[in-house]
């Protein structure tokens, strides 16, 4: 466990400068925070609005069925789109839309708080040592309170979503098959 | 061409003479020389430029991969790409510089500010505003008017902006160490329609599923 922590530490994920396209389901289900993507990214999906803008997941009917979590079964926090924005955009409830934007950990409990970024989780943890209990407290601790986010930087309404979002998928896996 | 029809039937054919203008001095030069072919206007990913390297021996000549394991060289002189405007460089006199990302990766692309085609039109804006005042003229004065109005789209990026989604023709360019990419056409794409981007995504997929099942059965034989 230590070894895996310290290796961690060095493994300071590197910032993402392009906007990586993430399904919403990679961002909401990612359990280890320092997991996270660290950076830009595109996801797309269908737009929520209620207290807080959020974005639902969309069914991908290309990938395999039991890979598929039906369509709105999960939503991730926005940051940054306010109603004036979004009418700008041309955005609203329901709509499917492409958002563009950096990723970052939201504390849920005290939204006016810093946002956090897995690199600084990265950092937080190494400025702990070789405490693998107080890390494994932290790690704990930022669970309970954070929750992953997107920083809307851009927002575009979008037809053909499916369609779309395979072969963006198809294409992401083309650049980075090994 | 049939010398009976009008210029409004020009007009609305324009379209044809665009596709079938050939693009000579292309062709010529790829069975000239034995070796890797070089490909001319192939879809990539931006992904792909940037870890395309120049060729030492004709410097013109770029070389990618499809994947990071360093097989299957794809040898090409220009490009298609497909991305979307997330900002602006630093536009200089003849250039505008926009920051262009297709969710693959990220980089500079510089438009000709297309100064000598802008002089030549707004020439030719002049002198049909000038004959149509004549009603002899006045058809085909408006006509070319039109017509001028429609070629500016493909002539000033000007148009340009942050949220745009982009077609580009060009080629890369390794500049003080960064890749960047030289445009000499563009397309604007906006809206909420998807289509052309996914039949660019389209293009790209089965144009690369083919160059990788060609060259599997070369080195296979």
């Amino acid at each position: 466990m230590s070894e895996e922590q310290s290796g961690g530490a060095q493994n300071i994920p590197e910032y993402c400068h392009y906007f990586k396209t993430l399904l919403v389901e990679e961002l909401v289900l990612e359990s280890d925070y320092r997991k996270l993507h660290y950076g830009q990214c595109s996801v797309i999906g269908r737009l929520r609005v209620a207290e807080h803008f959020r974005l639902e997941n969309v069914c991908v009917r290309s990938l395999p069925q039991d890979c598929c979590l039906p369509e709105g079964a999960l939503s991730l926090l926005l940051l940054g789109l306010t109603y004036d924005k979004a009418t700008k955009q041309r955005v609203s409830n329901g709509c499917y839309c492409i958002l563009r934007g950096e990723v970052v950990l939201c504390n849920v409990l005290r939204p006016k708080s810093p946002t956090l970024t897995a690199r600084g989780i990265h950092e937080q943890l190494a400025s702990l040592g070789q405490d693998s209990l107080a890390q494994q407290k932290l790690l704990s601790d930022l669970k309970l309170t954070h929750k992953p986010a997107i920083a809307v930087w851009f927002a575009q309404k979008i037809d053909a979503t499916d369609e779309l979002l395979s072969h963006r998928l198809e294409i992401r896996s083309l650049v980075h098959e090994r | 061409m049939d010398p009976n029809i009008s210029f409004f039937d020009v007009e609305d054919r324009v379209d044809n003479f665009i596709i079938r203008k050939k693009q000579h001095d292309i062709q010529t030069t790829d069975s000239a020389k034995s070796g890797p072919k070089i490909h001319e206007d192939i879809p990539l990913t931006i992904a792909h430029i940037l870890r395309a390297t120049q060729d030492p021996e004709t410097p013109d000549v770029f070389i990618t991969y499809n994947a990071n394991t360093n097989s299957d060289p794809i040898h090409f002189r220009t490009c298609i790409v497909y991305a979307f405007v997330s900002g602006y460089g630093t536009h200089n006199t003849a250039f505008n510089k926009y920051h262009i990302d297709d969710s693959t990766g990220f980089l500079e692309a510089s438009i000709s500010k297309g100064q000598a085609k802008k002089q030549i039109v707004a020439c030719l804006h002049a002198e049909a505003t000038s004959l149509a005042s004549s009603e002899r003229y006045k058809p085909i004065a408006q006509s070319l008017i039109r017509l001028l109005g429609a070629a500016t789209e493909y002539i000033d990026p000007g148009a340009i902006t942050r949220g745009h989604s982009l077609f580009l023709r060009g080629r890369p360019t390794l500049f003080r160490g960064k890749m960047g990419l030289d445009a000499y056409s563009f397309l604007i794409d906006s809206g909420s329609s998807r289509k052309q981007e996914i039949a660019f995504a389209d293009h790209l997929l089965s144009w690369h599923h083919d160059y990788k099942s060609t060259t599997q059965v070369a080195t296979n034989k």
